[in-house]
């Protein structure tokens, strides 16, 4: 008998004992473990990849905003808008007074710096006796452009994907609702897509905003809307919310007093803006024509 | 050319009896029906993910096709002793090198014209229209990037371990992907010195990210001009024959 077989003799008896008495104690730990974090309830993904799962749900969201710009990279974008000046384009796209465009941008994320300026002004001056890196420059797509018409809706997946991975993605649930409801004209779908993150999410003052903007916008459901909103309004505190969020609902709230008809209520909400936000030109209008 | 044609029909042989192809050619199903299947909030005729994960799929089934494969040609012959009576026979070293990488590479373009095939067939059921140039300009990158990747994996196969070159081909291959095109950019903002080193480094690494046409397919866009295709299918051959040339270096004057 080799000393393999040997080996191999006593090798297998004392994993297989190993293992015996190890598996209840790791059966253990892992029970322990995910009743703690509440594992059991979550869904098939969340267990598979656990707290990653936010990462991946990010990735969704850049992969989101790489087909809004016909599959073009972020950092591709930033490099380019250094030096693009026809950049109007992105203010005509419906940014809203928080400085995010329909998109989600932020309107300084396209603000060109130096140091891309000063690279994409290279990359016009590649010389061409650089052959392989001018290769490169002429099979890699930089053009800027923004998804229009029926294309738009080859982005909703990706936001359906975010809310998968992270059921607390707010952010996903937000734009995505956004793009359904409002964009692709299916306000329905629109208000199940945020629904779904509000029952996953029933502190979170966003979506009931965005619920909100979809009857109003949409569905011409001022009652509805005006009732989500008031229901954001209440999720208020100090931490979760800025000033400048706040006066956007609170002008909603007043907004759909008015549309309902309810001059007085919407007099007081519009006073009660005016109280935080003195100078507001909207309200100190709106109480002006109230109070004749 | 005899030789060589026969030791490349060897090679092709043995991706059929692989398994590993046949999962790869089930786990491209699974996930493409998986896909297709997929309702997005009642908006309907969605397409590009599709397109997306796909390609994407089925280019990384191909990598590990082409890298795993073309590794193991070589050292399993001189692992299992087959090299010394393959030699004796008449039969130059280079030949069987030129055998085995062709026997390699139609493997790996035979694996991924599987894939490209299933791929195709799946968009096409779902009537998505197609630019056939487009189509067709990334098929034949395709195959001449596994081509390419073989030719390397061989190559490091004759200078390390199995194990060793097969991760080493990926790494190399993960970091050209993600990195080749940032490398571009630093060059163009870089001087003196270091824009000289960064132009070596970027002329010595194989440009595997110019054959990923999937953005293009993704997302509508034009093909690429014929020139620049051209250009692309000399820098392919060039690479490959440097490749070829060290390999040969290496087993040259080897003892088995």
């Amino acid at each position: 008998m080799g000393w393999r077989n040997i080996y191999s003799l006593i090798a297998l008896p004392v994993l297989i004992f190993l293992l015996l008495m190890i598996a209840p104690a790791i059966n253990a730990y892992n029970m322990a473990f995910s009743l703690d974090k509440g594992v059991y309830d979550q869904d098939m993904i969340y267990r598979l990849i656990g707290e990653s799962r936010r990462i991946f749900s990010r990735v969704c969201m850049m992969r989101a905003d790489e087909y809004f710009h016909g599959g073009v990279t972020l950092a591709a974008q930033k490099c380019k808008s250094g030096v693009e000046e026809n950049m109007n384009d992105h203010d005509a796209h419906g940014h809203d007074a928080s400085g995010h465009d329909a998109h989600g941008h932020d309107a300084h994320e396209h603000a060109g710096d130096p140091s891309a300026f000063k690279q994409v002004q290279a990359i016009r001056g590649v010389p061409r006796w650089n052959f392989l890196l001018y290769l490169g420059e002429l099979i890699n797509i930089d053009k800027h452009m923004h998804l229009s018409g029926a294309e738009r809706k080859e982005m909703v997946p990706w936001y359906v994907f975010a809310t998968q991975l992270d059921p607390h993605n707010i952010h996903a649930y937000v734009i995505g609702g956004y793009w359904i409801g409002s964009v692709l004209k299916k306000p329905e779908a629109g208000i199940d897509f945020l629904s779904t993150g509000l029952r996953r999410n029933p502190d979170a003052w966003k979506l009931y905003v965005s619920l909100g903007q979809i009857y109003l916008q949409e569905k011409h459901d001022h009652a509805q809307a005006l009732r989500h909103f008031q229901k954001a309004a209440s999720l208020f505190t100090e931490e979760n919310v800025t000033r400048h969020e706040s006066w956007q609902v609170y002008l909603y709230i007043a907004a759909c007093h008015e549309w309902l008809g309810n001059k007085e209520k919407a007099l007081i909400s519009y006073k009660n803006i005016l109280k935080y936000f003195p100078d507001d030109p909207i309200s100190r209008k709106k109480v002006e024509e109230l109070s004749r | 050319m005899k030789v060589i044609t026969t030791l490349a029909f060897n090679t092709i042989k043995a991706l059929v009896r692989k398994k590993d192809f046949y999962v790869f050619v089930l786990m491209l199903l699974v996930v493409m029906v998986f896909l297709s299947l997929q309702k997005f909030a009642e908006v309907e005729e969605i397409s590009r993910y599709l397109k997306d994960i796909g390609f994407y799929v089925l280019w990384i089934f191909s990598v590990i096709i082409a890298v795993s494969f073309s590794a193991k040609q070589l050292p399993q012959e001189i692992k299992e002793k087959t090299m010394v009576p393959l030699l004796t026979k008449p039969i130059t070293r280079m030949e069987l090198l030129l055998g085995r990488f062709l026997g390699s590479a139609l493997a790996a373009g035979l694996a991924f014209t599987v894939f490209f095939a299933l791929y195709l067939l799946v968009i096409i059921l779902r009537a998505e229209s197609l630019n056939g140039i487009l189509f067709l300009q990334a098929y034949v990158l395709g195959v001449c990037l596994f081509s390419l990747i073989c030719a390397i994996s061989m190559y490091l196969s004759l200078r390390l371990t199995y194990s060793a070159a097969v991760t080493i081909s990926l790494i190399i291959y993960f970091m050209v992907i993600w990195f080749g095109q940032t490398l571009g950019g630093m060059i163009l903002s870089s001087q003196g010195i270091l824009s000289a080193v960064l132009n070596i480094l970027y002329y010595l690494i194989p440009h595997y990210e110019f054959y990923d046409l999937h953005v293009r397919i993704v997302h509508g866009w034009e093909a690429l001009p014929l020139w620049v295709f051209g250009a692309l299918l000399l820098y392919t051959a060039v690479y490959i024959a440097v490749i070829l040339i060290l390999s040969y270096q290496q087993i040259k004057n080897r003892i088995f």
